[in-house]
């Protein structure tokens, strides 16, 4: 740890304390994200500090015994540090999104935080009233799937997987509504994959609550976190596609997780990605049309000119 | 002890002293006042050595956002001193409601960007000290998940400062980056995207760049504080303008013939569904754009034919009829 954070950490330290008298050493710990050994530590060095003249009466006085806190003296530090414009930026830009979010339960709760919040902030705050937020998230279906995630039921979805051109009926427990990259998903424990999968809001053509508690294991919940572990869990295993794309469809480089880019001589660009499976890659290439060529593998190549072939002859000679 | 400990010992009094005193402390005074400083001040090599430390302790603080004030006591001090005003050094009183602090709570962990979720901690960390009790942790029902570009941390500090900044740029339409200078006046998230909107130097005209397609670093240029941003702007509107939506028109309807039990991406957009003859559905789908439509239809190959209007199947047979050609592994001859 770095001394400016250690240093950040003890000024703040004394004022948390002191409007926490008697607190448990483990729950400071925890809140500070530290082992009780390091706070201890910590609490041992605070009393070498103290005002100047640094005899009993002006040296920072805390009283901590093996399960409790209380600070006896703070010697003047009473508050903590002002936010740095980078922290107030963090959280305000944060309460403006959550702000934004659609479909929210208690939006006046935001505001009344992110006043206060910013109100404290002081100018550090400023910068975030220019950052602004649109969205095409619909906002009754995140309201119809926050309720059901807070009625805590199972639930059977009808749902559309765009990766494998199918509809399925399955039933699921939810955990919560994620919104990312304008898109809303329903987190939730599928019952049929035994995992945690992420459902997006306008691919569930139905759902019907059942009157059944939605059972989540422990562990499950944790995996819900991280946006990019969908993509990431097993991808080594998936087939890897090169397709050598014209400017019209670079958009796919930012639309699908991609491994490799390199631009070539002519302007257009080789992008290496991983495909779902081959079946879903000759429908992308398919519909990219001229605008995309695949380079490899071979047989995807053989696949799109054999499917492209066949759906041509439904055509009169007169239109091509 | 560790030298690292003795030295947030050492901040730790210097901070505490300065901000006990109204008077200016000049360096002396604080070398033989704070613990840590002790030194021979007339063994010249010791003094040097005190003076460096001093110069590191005083950037250390300032990089904590301390605000320390130099000035003299009466105009017949020679030498500067130092003192800390505790308005300054103070975070202002905060109350926050049981519901507030957990949206608090919940605001916080919404970052997936390292440097931004680790300022949005250490800010939390702070409001804790200040009494605010973010306790329970439940996630909210509904939470945002707040993925940023590279760029953001460096154009909004830009943006904060108002100072230009500079970097190469990779537009949709350009084969290299090229670099570019910008006046940034605010940043919008549109529809899942980031861009920054602002004041380009060399076109002299406003701009709008989408912050994934920033190659590089972002470097900031010039004095803070250097421009006006126009009071009446409206970032969203320079957004959207810059990223052409199709307007809400009204749809044309096409026919389509899908193979029994297949393209089940195309079925859920179909209006209707007509009754099931032996070569497949009969679907209308809705459409703006026959060229786009034709892009989605030809993904499924064999298993959807259009039926009508004749513009689609023509677009379709185009399409369809360049792809063979492209990958036909034997050119035609002529």
């Amino acid at each position: 740890m770095t001394t400016a954070s250690h240093l950040s950490r003890v000024l703040n330290l004394v004022p948390y304390l002191s409007a926490r008298p008697g607190i448990s050493i483990d729950t400071a710990a925890a809140d500070l994200g530290i082992s009780v050994s390091e706070l201890r530590d910590d609490l041992t060095m605070l009393w070498m500090c103290g005002l100047p003249g640094y005899g009993p009466g002006d040296l920072i006085d805390i009283a901590f015994d093996d399960d409790t806190v209380t600070v006896t003296y703070d010697a003047g530090m009473t508050r903590p540090v002002r936010l740095l414009p980078d922290e107030a930026l963090a959280l305000v830009v944060a309460l403006r999104m959550l702000a934004d979010t659609p479909g929210l339960a208690d939006r006046d709760a935001v505001r009344r935080t992110l006043d206060k919040v910013a109100a404290a902030a002081g100018d550090a705050a400023t910068a975030a009233a220019r950052v602004s937020v649109s969205t095409t998230v619909d906002d009754k279906s995140v309201d119809t799937y926050r309720r059901i995630v807070s009625q805590g039921k199972a639930v059977r979805l009808t749902y559309y997987s765009a990766g494998r051109d199918r509809t399925t009926e399955r039933i699921v427990d939810p955990i919560r509504v994620v919104l990312a990259d304008d898109h809303a998903y329903l987190h939730a424990w599928c019952r049929s994959a035994e995992d945690v999968r992420r459902f997006r809001l306008d691919r569930i053509d139905a759902h019907t609550v059942l009157d059944e508690r939605a059972t989540v294991p422990a562990h499950a919940r944790d995996l819900t976190d991280a946006p990019g572990a969908i993509f990431a869990s097993g991808a080594l295993d998936l087939p890897t596609v090169v397709l050598r794309v014209n400017r019209s469809a670079r958009w796919i480089s930012e639309y699908y997780p991609c491994e490799d880019v390199t631009v070539e001589p002519d302007g257009r660009w080789t992008v290496s990605l991983r495909a779902r499976d081959l079946d879903w890659a000759k429908r992308l290439v398919l519909g990219l049309g001229t605008e995309a060529e695949v380079v490899s593998p071979a047989g995807l190549r053989d696949a799109v000119l054999h499917d492209a072939r066949r759906a041509l002859a439904a055509y009169d000679e007169s239109l091509r | 002890m560790s030298v690292s400990r003795l030295r947030t010992e050492r901040l730790v009094n210097l901070v505490i002293c300065l901000l006990s005193t109204r008077r200016f402390l000049t360096a002396d005074k604080i070398a033989s006042t704070v613990p840590g400083y002790d030194h021979n001040p007339d063994d010249s090599k010791a003094h040097e050595a005190f003076q460096r430390k001093f110069e590191r302790d005083k950037s250390e603080l300032r990089r904590l956002g301390i605000p320390l004030e130099t000035g003299t006591n009466s105009v017949f001090d020679a030498e500067q001193g130092y003192r800390i005003a505790r308005r300054d050094y103070e975070l202002p009183a905060i109350e926050l409601l049981p519901d507030e602090a957990a949206v608090l709570g919940a605001a916080s962990r919404l970052w997936q960007h390292s440097k931004l979720a680790a300022d949005a901690g250490d800010g939390l960390w702070k409001l804790r000290a200040a009494g605010v009790d973010v306790r329970g942790g439940e996630d909210p029902e509904v939470a945002p998940i707040l993925t940023v570009d590279e760029a953001f941390a460096p154009v909004m500090a830009a943006v904060r400062d108002r100072q230009e900044i500079r970097f190469d740029y990779l537009g949709a339409a350009d084969d290299i980056a090229a670099p570019r200078r910008l006046q940034p006046w605010g940043v919008v998230c549109y529809r899942g995207r980031w861009y920054v909107i602002g004041h380009d130097l060399d076109r002299d005209a406003s701009r709008c760049f989408r912050l994934s397609r920033v190659t590089g670093k972002v470097t900031p240029s010039g004095d803070t504080d250097a421009y006006q941003v126009p009071p009446d702007v409206n970032l969203l509107d320079h957004v959207a303008r810059f990223s052409m939506d199709s307007g809400d028109t009204t749809p044309r309807r096409a026919t389509v013939l899908v193979a029994p039990g297949r393209a089940a991406g195309i079925r859920r957009r179909a209006e209707q569904i007509l009754a099931r003859r032996a070569d497949g559905d009969r679907l209308i789908i809705p459409f703006h754009d026959a060229h786009k439509l034709a892009a989605r239809l030809a993904a499924y190959g064999p298993d959807v034919t259009v039926l009508e209007p004749a513009e689609l199947r023509k677009e379709m047979a185009t399409l369809l009829a360049d792809v063979v050609d492209r990958y036909e592994p034997s050119p035609k001859a002529g």
